[in-house]
C-alpha cells in the first residue's frame, strides 16, 4: 500500500517535472516562433535650418616665389596679381571684394593679396557666390597657368599636392577671413609616413590676414607630402602653391586647393591628360617623376587599406584601373601610366577613408605645365552659381555620380546651355572663360573646371556650400 | 423586611443560549418574584423561549436595543418602587445563573443597606472553572481596567468586595437607585454601561459590592457587555466602541473647566494612539479610533446629558473614588506582566535563523572580498562615471524636493510628477548626508556583499543548510544581470537586484506579521520604482500569494499600496499623454543597449552579446567553440538540477520557483518588444536584465529545492554546477578590471571644474551641452548650475514623443550654435541664462568609436562655435570643449525655478505618500512581538479558547489578562501627557477575546415613544432592604497577592 503510494506520488512528480519543461519549451518557441507585435517610439528631433549669414568664399591670392632676393632665402614675394571673376546668386548683389593683408609678403601692397568674395544675407534666400582666380606666370623660375577656386574657410582640410624635392617649391597659404585668430595645426605626411616637423602646430593667422609657409622648412625633401590643416578660433582656407623648376627651365606652377575630406568613396573628376604626358609613359626612366601622371593617396587613419582605382575616360573612353597597399600614414604617388590624351574621371574606393588628387603635366613647345586636379564631393541639389577665371580653353567636366539622368543647365548673360549627363557618365562642357554661371539641376553632379593648351594646364573643383551652413538634426532629450 | 427580586432577560437572537438560561432562572432556589422578558426583534424563535416560560411581562422591541435601553424598556413596565427592597435583576440570554445565584445576591443586598448593586461571578459558558469577568474598576485617568478578567477560579477572588464596579450580565441593583440614576447611559449602548452607572451609584453615596458566591455565566453574545468574538469585524467593532465609550465618559467625568482641553486634545490623541497602533501591529484599529474621535467631538448633547445626570445624582466628592482605582503601581506592574507574555510567546514563534552558525558571515565576507577584487580599477576614485551615473544632488535638501511633484529641471524643466525612483535615491542619498553622492560608490563596493547577503536570507526561507544557503548568495551575487548592471552603470538596476531577494524573505511572513507585510509593500514600492518593468511580475507573484495565504490575505491584500501611492502623479502624467506604455520606462539616465535574442535571454544574459563570450570566447585554448554553444554547457547543470527539483521533496518549492523563472523570461522577452523612450538619435529599450533578475531568482530558488531535494549527496553537484557557473559569467565579472565597462572611475563633477565654480556663485548659471550624434545630427541639452543630477532625471522627459514650444527654441538655438548662421544669438542666450557652452564628445561604448558622421558634426560644432564671436573659448576639459557666454550677465534672465510649481497636487501627492509611507514603516517597525501569533495558531486560538489563560497562569500572574489583541497600555502612557487632569476616565477594557459569537448589528436606541408593546402588566411587592454592612474594602482592586 505505502509502496504504491509512493509510485502514485513519484509519478505526480514526474508529470509535474515534464509539464514544467514543457511549459518552458513552449514558452521559449513562442516567444522565438510567433511574430510579436512591437511597440518602439522613434527619437523626438527637430530638423533646424541655420538663419543664412553671409556668403564668403577666400580667393588665394598671386602666385608667390621665393628667394628672389638672395639675402632672404626664405623670403617669399608675389608675381603680379590674377584675375578674379565672381559671380552671386540670382537677383543678389554683387560679391564684395576685399582685398586682406599679406605680412609674409612684400609686394603685397602692388600686387594685392588673398580677398574675400563677400554676399551678405538678404531676402533673396541663402547668398551664393563663387568666384575662381587664374594667373599665368611667366619668369625664369616660374612659369605657366594656376587656377584656383575661391573656396569657403574652414576648419579642417586636406591639401593633396606639391613636393619639396630639389627643384620644387611648395608654399601652404593660410587664410583667414573671419574677425578671430585662428590657431592652425599642419599635420604633415610623406611617402615615410607621418612627419614630425617643429612648428608645424600653433600657427597663428591674425584675423584678415594671409600667412604663408613653405612647406620645405617643415618638411624637406619629401616628395609626395600630404598636408592636414586644422584650426581652432577662426576659420582658415588653405592651399598649396606647387612650382617645379627643371634645371634651369621652369617646369610649371599650380595652386592646389582643399580635397576631399577622408572618404572611403573619393572621386576626382575632368582629369585631363595631355598628350605629350602620355607619349612619356613608356619612358625608361620608371622613376615616378612629376612630369607623369600620376595619383596621390594616402590613407590617414589607422589601418592598412587596399585602394582600388578606376581610371574611366569621358564620354567612355577607354580607362584602366588598379589597386594600391596603402599603409596607415604613408602617401603614395601611384602613376596614372599609359593614357591616351583626353579628360578622365577617376574613383578610389578603400576600406579605410583616404584622400586623394591626381597631377598631370603638359609640355609643349613654348613649355610646360604641371596641374593638380583635387577630389571633390557632389554639388547639393540646391541651385549654385559658377565663376569661370580667365584662362585658354576652359571646360566644365560634370560626373554625375547618381543613378538617373540629370539635366543641368548653365546660365549666363549670353544665354543658357542645357546639357543632360546621362546617369554613372561623365561629359564636359565648354564654358566660357571670365563669366559666371548660374547652375542649376546638377545635384549629386561632381564638377571642376579645366584650363588646356599646348602647353598650359591647370583645374579647379566646384565644391558645394560647406556643411557648416546645412540644416542639423537636433535632439533635446 | 423581604426583597421583590424583578427578573429581567434580555434576549436579542438568543434561541442558542435561552434554554439553559431560562432553565437555570427556573431554578433558582430564590426565585424571582417577576419575569420580565425582553425580546429583540429576534428572528430565531428566541420570542417563542420566552414566552413559553411564561414571564410576568414579554416585552418584543421592533428593533435591537442596546442591553440598557431593553432594561429600561423593561423596567417601564413595572409599577415605580416604593421601597429599597425591589431590586433589579439584569440577565442577559447567555447569563444563566447557578441555582444559588439569585439568593446569595438578594442576600447581600438585605444584609447591606448602603450597597445598592451587587454582581455575581460571571463565568464561562462553557467551563465552569474559568472567570471571565468578576468586578471592574478604572485607572487613574479613568481608563476601564477589569480586576479580574479570563481566570481560573479557584477561590482566590472571593475575598473581593467592595469594588468601582460589577459587570452588567447579572447584577442586581435596587430599583430605586435605577430609577434615581436614569438607567445605563443611552450613550454607552455596549461598552461601559456598567461601569458608568456603578461609578454614579458610587456618586450618589452608594456601595457596589461584588458577591463570590453568586456565579452567572457569559457566552459572549454580546447582549450585555460587548460580544468577544475574535473576528477581525467584530474586534475593530468592539475596540471603535470601547474608545468611544471611553472618550464619552471622559468628557462626562471631567472638570467643566478641563473640558475645552480634553476637547482640543482629542484629535492629537487620536494620531498618536493610531501611531502606537501601527507600532503594535494593530492597524485595524486606527479606522475606530477616529471614528471615536470625531463621533465624540460632535456629541455635545449626549455628553450635556451625562454631565447633567451626574451632577443631578452625585453626593459624594470625586475623591471619594481615589482608592477604588486601580493604582499606577499596579497598571505598571499589569503592563510589564503582558509585555512578558508576549516575548514568551514570540520565543517560540520566531525561527531562527542563524546567520552566524550556518556560514552566513562567511558567505558575506568571501562576497566582500570578491567584490573589491572585480572593483580594482575603481579604488581611490572619488565617484564613479560612465553609463547611467551621474552626481546625485549636493544636499539631502535637494534630493527630497525632487521627489515631490512639481518642477523637473531637466532641459528646458517642466512641471510633471517625479520618478519614483528619485524617491529610492533620496533615502539613499540621505544615508550619507554629508555627501549624497557617495552613496553610489558605496553602493557598488558593497554591491556584492549585499547581493550575497540578501540571497543567504531569503534562502533561509527554503533551506536550512548553510551550504545551500550559500549557493544560492554565491548565484544570486554573480547572476548575469546584476553583473551587467555593475559593468553597465544602472544603479536603479542594481538597486532593484539588491531588494528583490529581501522582498522575498519579507513577503514569505507576510500573511503572518504585520512586520513583514509592511516591510514588503516599501520593498514592492523600491522594487517597483527601480524596475518599473518589475511590476507586471510582482504583482502577478502578490495575486498567487493573495490566493495562498489564507486568513493572512488582509495583511497581504496591502502590499502593493505603498507602491501605487508613489507611482500615480507618474501614471497621471503619463496617462495624460495616452502613453501609458512608458510607465514601464527605466528610471535614471537612459542607457542604450544592444538588444538580447530570445536565446540569450534563456541563458539569462541581458546584454546582446552573450556576457562577454563573444570576445573572450578567444582566451579559450581550444578553438572551434562558439559562445552560442559553451554557454549553454556551463549552465547546463544549474538548469538540470532546477528541473531535479521537480521530481523531489521539494517540489512544491521548485514549481513555485520555476514559475517565477518563467514569469522573469516572459517578461524580459516583452520587454525587448518595448522600446518607450530615447537619447539624442537612439532609442532606449526598456533593459531586460531586470526582468531576468526575477528569471534567476526563480531559477535560484529551484536550485536550492533541488539540491535540497538530493540530501547530503547534494554538495558535490552543488559545487560543479556553481564553478561552472562562475566560469561562463567571468568575463562579465571582469569587464570592470578589463576596462570594458561603461563604468569608469570619475569624479562628482558632471561639467567642467570652471562651470562648477561659476555655478557655486550662480547656481542657475546655465550651460548649453551640445553632444554630437552617430546620425551626424546633435544633442542639445541644458543643464543649470553644476550640472543635471541622476535625480533630476525624469522618464517624463526621455519618453516625451512631442516638442514643447521651448524645446524647439532651444533646438532652433543649439542648431544655428553648431552651424555657420546669421543669428544673432545673445538674446536667446540671455533669456535661458546661459553662460557656457560644451561641445561634449559623442558617447560611445567602450572601445568603440564614433561614427564619421558624428566626428564632421563635431568639427563643424567647433569651427561654428570658434567663430561665434559672443563665446569666448575657455579650452579642452575632461568633458568637451568648454565655451564662455560672452554678454552681459545683468542682462540675462534669472531663470529661477518656478516657486509652488507643483500646486496643490504636488502638496496632496506629497502628503499622501508621506502618510502612506509613514503608515508602512511605523508598521514596518518589528515591534509587535508577541502581539502578531502565527496563523496557525491563531486558527486554534478560537477553537481552543483556554491556552491563554493557561499562558497568562505560567507567565506567574493569574491577575493580569494576557490578551494579545486588544491591549493597548500604551494607550495611557500616551495619555498622561495629554491630559494632567486626574479626574478624567478613560480608556478601554482589556478584554480577551476567547470565542467566537455571532456578531450584533448596529444596537439602535430605542427612544421612549414606546416601540415596546407591554403584556401582562403584573406588578408585585417591592420588599425593603435595611442593615448597613461592611466596611469598605481599600485594597479590593489591588493584585491579589497583596489581597491575599
Amino acid at each position: 500500500m505505502a509502496a504504491r503510494r509512493t509510485a502514485v506520488i513519484v509519478g505526480a512528480r514526474v508529470i509535474g517535472a515534464a509539464a514544467a519543461v514543457a511549459v518552458g519549451v513552449s514558452a521559449v518557441a513562442a516567444a522565438a516562433l510567433v511574430t510579436w507585435p512591437t511597440s518602439f517610439v522613434s527619437p523626438v528631433a527637430d530638423r533646424v535650418v541655420p538663419v543664412p549669414t553671409a556668403a564668403e568664399r577666400v580667393c588665394p591670392g598671386p602666385l608667390l616665389t621665393l628667394a628672389q632676393d638672395s639675402a632672404a632665402a626664405t623670403a617669399v614675394s608675389s608675381l603680379g596679381s590674377p584675375d578674379v571673376t565672381a559671380i552671386s546668386g540670382a537677383g543678389q548683389a554683387d560679391p564684395e571684394s576685399t582685398v586682406l593683408t599679406s605680412p609674409d609678403d612684400p609686394q603685397a601692397g602692388d600686387d594685392g593679396a588673398a580677398r574675400v568674395l563677400r554676399v551678405e544675407a538678404g531676402d533673396k534666400g541663402a547668398p551664393l557666390v563663387a568666384g575662381s582666380q587664374s594667373q599665368v606666370a611667366a619668369t625664369e623660375t616660374d612659369a605657366g597657368l594656376a587656377a584656383a577656386s575661391c573656396v569657403e574657410a574652414g576648419s579642417d582640410s586636406w591639401l593633396v599636392g606639391g613636393s619639396t624635392d630639389i627643384g620644387r617649391t611648395s608654399l601652404v597659404l593660410l587664410t583667414n577671413p573671419s574677425a578671430v585668430p585662428a590657431t592652425v595645426d599642419l599635420a604633415l605626411y610623406g611617402e615615410s609616413g607621418p612627419i614630425e616637423a617643429p612648428g608645424s602646430t600653433g600657427i597663428l593667422v591674425q584675423p584678415g590676414t594671409q600667412k604663408i609657409i613653405s612647406l620645405a622648412g617643415l618638411a624637406p625633401d619629401v616628395l609626395a607630402p600630404v598636408v592636414h590643416v586644422s584650426s581652432t578660433g577662426g576659420d582658415v582656407a588653405a592651399a598649396l602653391q606647387s612650382s617645379i623648376v627643371r634645371g634651369l627651365e621652369p617646369g610649371g606652377i599650380d595652386v592646389v586647393g582643399p580635397t576631399a575630406a577622408p572618404a572611403t568613396e573619393v572621386d576626382i573628376a575632368g582629369v585631363v591628360v595631355a598628350a605629350a604626358a602620355g607619349a612619356d609613359a613608356g619612358d625608361s626612366d620608371a622613376a615616378p617623376g612629376d612630369d607623369k601622371a600620376a595619383l596621390r593617396l594616402l590613407a590617414p587613419g589607422s589601418g592598412a587599406t587596399n585602394a582600388t582605382v578606376s581610371v574611366t575616360g569621358e564620354n567612355g573612353a577607354s580607362g584602366t584601373s588598379f589597386s594600391v597597399h596603402l599603409e596607415p600614414g604613408v602617401a603614395v604617388d601611384a602613376p596614372l601610366a599609359a593614357l591616351p590624351a583626353g579628360a578622365y574621371t577617376v574613383r578610389v574606393r578603400a576600406d579605410e577613408p583616404v584622400v586623394a588628387a591626381a597631377r598631370t603635366a603638359v609640355q609643349g613647345a613654348d613649355g610646360r605645365d604641371i596641374a593638380w586636379f583635387a577630389a571633390s564631393v557632389p554639388l547639393g541639389r540646391a541651385d549654385t552659381v559658377l565663376a569661370v577665371a580667365d584662362g585658354p580653353s576652359p571646360s566644365l567636366h560634370l560626373w554625375n555620380t547618381g543613378s538617373t539622368d540629370a539635366a543641368v543647365t548653365l546660365s549666363s548673360p549670353k544665354g543658357d546651355v542645357d546639357v543632360a549627363v546621362p546617369a554613372a557618365s561623365a561629359l564636359a562642357v565648354p564654358v566660357t572663360a571670365s563669366t559666371g554661371y548660374g547652375v542649376s539641376g546638377a545635384g549629386g553632379l561632381i564638377a571642376s573646371v579645366s584650363y588646356t593648351s599646348t602647353s598650359q594646364l591647370a583645374s579647379f573643383t566646384l565644391l558645394p556650400p560647406g556643411p557648416l551652413a546645412a540644416p542639423i538634426t537636433v535632439y533635446t532629450r | 423586611m423581604s426583597s421583590r427580586v424583578t427578573a429581567i432577560v434580555v434576549a436579542r437572537n438568543g434561541a442558542e443560549h435561552l434554554p439553559r438560561t431560562l432553565a437555570a432562572l427556573a431554578a433558582q432556589t430564590h426565585a424571582p418574584d417577576a419575569i420580565i422578558a425582553v425580546d429583540c426583534a429576534s428572528t430565531d424563535g428566541s420570542a417563542e423561549l420566552l414566552a413559553a416560560i411564561g414571564p410576568t411581562h414579554l416585552v418584543s422591541a421592533g428593533e435591537e436595543l442596546a442591553f440598557g435601553t431593553a432594561v429600561e424598556a423593561a423596567v417601564r413596565v413595572t409599577e415605580p418602587p416604593t421601597t429599597d427592597g425591589e431590586l433589579l435583576w439584569l440577565l442577559a440570554q447567555d447569563s444563566a445563573p447557578a441555582p444559588d445565584a439569585l439568593a446569595a445576591l438578594v442576600a447581600a443586598l438585605e444584609t447591606a443597606p448602603s450597597v445598592a448593586v451587587v454582581g455575581p461571578k460571571v463565568m464561562d459558558w462553557d467551563d465552569d472553572h474559568t472567570m471571565r469577568s468578576f468586578g471592574a474598576s478604572m485607572s487613574q485617568y479613568g481608563a476601564a481596567v477589569p480586576i479580574v478578567a479570563d481566570e481560573l477560579d479557584q477561590g482566590q477572588r472571593d475575598v473581593l468586595s467592595d469594588v468601582m464596579a460589577v459587570a452588567p450580565a447579572g447584577m442586581l441593583v435596587r430599583h430605586r437607585v435605577w430609577e434615581t440614576l436614569g438607567g445605563f447611559d443611552a450613550a454607552l449602548p455596549v461598552a461601559d454601561d456598567a461601569l458608568d452607572f456603578c461609578v454614579r451609584t458610587r456618586l450618589a453615596g452608594y456601595r457596589v459590592s461584588l458577591v463570590p458566591a453568586a456565579r452567572v455565566t457569559t457566552a459572549g453574545d454580546g447582549v450585555a457587555g460587548p460580544p468577544t468574538s475574535n473576528r477581525g469585524r467584530v474586534r475593530r467593532r468592539r475596540a471603535r466602541l470601547e474608545r468611544g465609550a471611553q472618550l464619552h465618559r471622559r468628557f462626562a467625568y471631567a472638570p467643566a473647566l478641563a473640558l475645552p482641553v480634553h476637547w482640543l486634545s482629542l484629535l492629537p490623541l487620536a494620531v498618536a494612539r493610531a501611531v502606537i497602533a501601527l507600532l503594535g501591529k494593530q492597524p485595524g484599529l486606527i479606522l475606530g479610533e477616529f471614528a471615536a474621535a470625531f463621533r465624540t467631538m460632535f456629541s455635545g448633547i449626549r455628553t450635556g446629558t451625562a454631565r447633567r445626570s451626574i451632577a443631578r445624582t452625585r453626593t459624594i466628592k470625586w475623591a471619594a473614588l481615589a482608592p477604588l482605582r486601580v493604582s499606577p503601581a499596579e497598571m505598571r506592574r499589569r503592563r510589564a506582566l503582558l509585555r512578558e507574555a508576549r516575548v514568551a510567546r514570540a520565543r517560540g514563534a520566531r525561527n531562527e535563523v542563524g546567520f552566524f552558525t550556518t556560514g552566513g558571515a562567511w558567505t558575506v565576507l568571501g562576497a566582500a572580498v570578491l567584490g573589491l577584487a572585480i572593483l580594482v580599477p575603481l579604488f581611490g576614485a572619488a565617484f564613479l562615471g560612465g553609463g547611467g551615473i551621474s552626481p546625485l544632488s549636493a544636499t539631502p535638501a535637494a534630493l527630497w524636493q525632487n521627489v515631490a511633484y512639481g518642477w523637473r529641471d531637466i532641459g528646458v524643466g517642466f512641471v510633471g510628477a517625479a520618478d519614483p525612483f528619485a524617491a529610492v535615491l533620496a533615502v539613499l542619498g540621505s544615508l550619507t548626508f554629508w555627501a549624497p553622492s557617495l552613496v553610489l560608490l558605496v553602493l557598488w563596493f558593497a554591491a556584492l556583499p549585499l547581493a550575497a547577503l540578501g540571497a543567504w536570507f531569503a534562502a533561509t526561507r527554503i533551506t536550512e543548510r548553510g551550504s545551500l544557503r550559500a549557493v544560492a548568495a554565491v548565484l544570486w551575487m554573480l547572476a548575469p544581470p546584476f553583473l551587467s548592471a555593475l559593468a553597465d552603470g544602472r544603479p536603479a538596476a542594481l538597486i532593484a537586484h539588491l531588494l528583490l531577494p529581501w522582498l522575498v524573505f519579507a513577503a514569505f511572513a507576510a500573511p503572518r506579521s504585520w512586520s513583514a507585510a509592511a516591510t514588503s509593500s516599501l520593498l514592492f514600492a523600491a522594487v517597483v520604482a527601480c524596475s518599473p518593468s518589475l511590476a507586471v511580475p510582482l504583482i502577478v507573484a502578490w495575486v498567487v500569494l493573495l490566493v495562498t495565504s489564507g486568513r493572512g490575505i488582509f495583511r497581504v491584500i496591502g502590499i502593493p499600496i505603498p507602491a501605487i501611492v508613489l507611482v500615480l502623479p507618474l501614471v497621471w502624467n503619463q496617462l495624460a499623454r495616452g502613453a501609458w506604455l512608458a510607465l514601464i520606462a527605466d528610471p535614471g539616465i537612459p542607457q542604450p543597449a544592444p538588444p538580447a535574442s530570445v536565446w540569450q535571454l534563456l541563458l539569462g544574459f541581458p546584454s546582446g552579446r552573450f556576457g562577454g563570450w563573444d570576445t573572450a570566447i578567444g582566451w579559450l585554448p581550444f578553438d572551434g567553440v562558439t559562445p552560442q554553444l559553451l554557454v549553454p554547457i556551463l549552465l547546463a547543470p544549474l538548469a538540470i538540477l532546477a528541473i531535479v527539483g521537480m521530481l523531489l521533496r521539494r517540489f512544491r518549492v521548485a514549481a513555485f520557483s520555476l514559475g517565477l523563472a518563467l514569469l522573469g523570461f516572459a517578461t524580459a522577452f516583452a520587454t525587448t518588444l518595448i522600446a518607450v523612450a530615447s537619447t539624442g538619435d537612439q532609442v532606449v529599450p526598456v533593459w531586460a536584465g531586470s526582468a531576468l533578475s526575477v528569471y534567476w531568482l526563480g531559477i535560484i530558488g529551484a536550485v536550492v529545492a533541488g539540491l535540497g531535494g538530493i540530501s547530503r549527496l547534494a554538495l558535490l553537484p552543488a559545487i560543479a554546477a556553481v564553478v561552472l557557473f562562475a566560469i561562463a559569467v567571468t568575463p562579465l565579472a571582469l569587464a570592470i578590471p578589463r576596462h570594458e565597462a561603461q563604468v569608469t572611475a570619475g569624479s562628482t563633477r558632471s561639467l567642467p571644474a570652471f562651470v562648477t565654480a561659476a555655478a557655486s556663485t550662480d547656481a542657475r548659471a546655465g550651460t548649453l551641452t551640445i553632444i554630437p550624434q552617430p546620425d551626424g545630427g546633435i544633442r542639445a541639452d541644458l543643464e543649470r548650475g553644476a550640472g543635471t543630477t541622476l535625480d533630476d532625471q525624469s522618464t517624463l522627459a526621455s519618453t516625451d514623443q512631442s516638442l514643447s514650444g521651448e524645446q524647439r527654441d532651444l533646438a532652433t538655438l543649439a542648431g544655428n550654435l553648431a552651424s555657420r548662421s546669421g543669428l544673432d544669438a545673445s538674446a536667446d542666450l540671455d533669456d535661458r541664462r546661459i553662460r557656457f557652452i560644451l561641445l561634449a564628445p559623442t558617447a560611445t561604448m567602450p572601445g568603440a568609436k564614433a561614427t564619421a558622421e558624428a566626428t564632421t558634426t563635431a568639427r563643424r560644432a567647433a569651427a561654428s562655435l570658434d567663430q561665434n564671436n559672443l563665446l569666448v573659448p575657455v579650452g579642452r576639459t575632461e568633458y568637451g570643449t568648454l565655451w564662455r557666454v560672452d554678454t552681459d550677465e545683468k542682462k540675462a534672465a534669472t531663470a529661477t525655478i518656478p516657486p509652488h510649481a507643483g500646486d496643490w497636487f504636488g502638496d496632496v501627492s506629497l502628503l499622501v505618500i508621506a502618510i502612506v509611507f509613514g503608515i508602512a514603516l511605523l508598521l514596518s517597525i518589528p515591534t509587535g512581538v508577541g502581539r502578531e501569533v502565527p496563523a496557525g495558531s491563531r486558527r486554534r486560538g478560537i477553537v481552543v479558547p483556554a491556552s491563554p489563560v493557561e499562558e497568562s497562569l505560567v507567565a506567574g500572574d493569574p491577575h493580569e489578562s494576557s490578551g494579545d489583541d486588544i491591549v493597548q497600555p500604551e494607550g495611557e502612557t500616551a495619555l498622561v501627557v495629554a491630559t494632567p487632569d486626574p479626574a478624567p476616565p478613560l480608556a478601554p477594557p482589556a478584554t480577551e477575546v476567547r470565542d467566537e459569537a455571532d456578531a450584533p448589528d448596529e444596537v439602535v436606541v430605542v427612544d421612549g415613544s414606546g416601540t415596546a408593546v407591554v403584556e401582562h402588566p403584573d406588578p408585585t411587592d417591592p420588599e425593603p432592604v435595611d442593615e448597613p454592612d461592611a466596611t469598605l474594602a481599600e485594597d479590593t482592586e489591588k493584585g491579589d497577592d497583596d489581597g491575599r
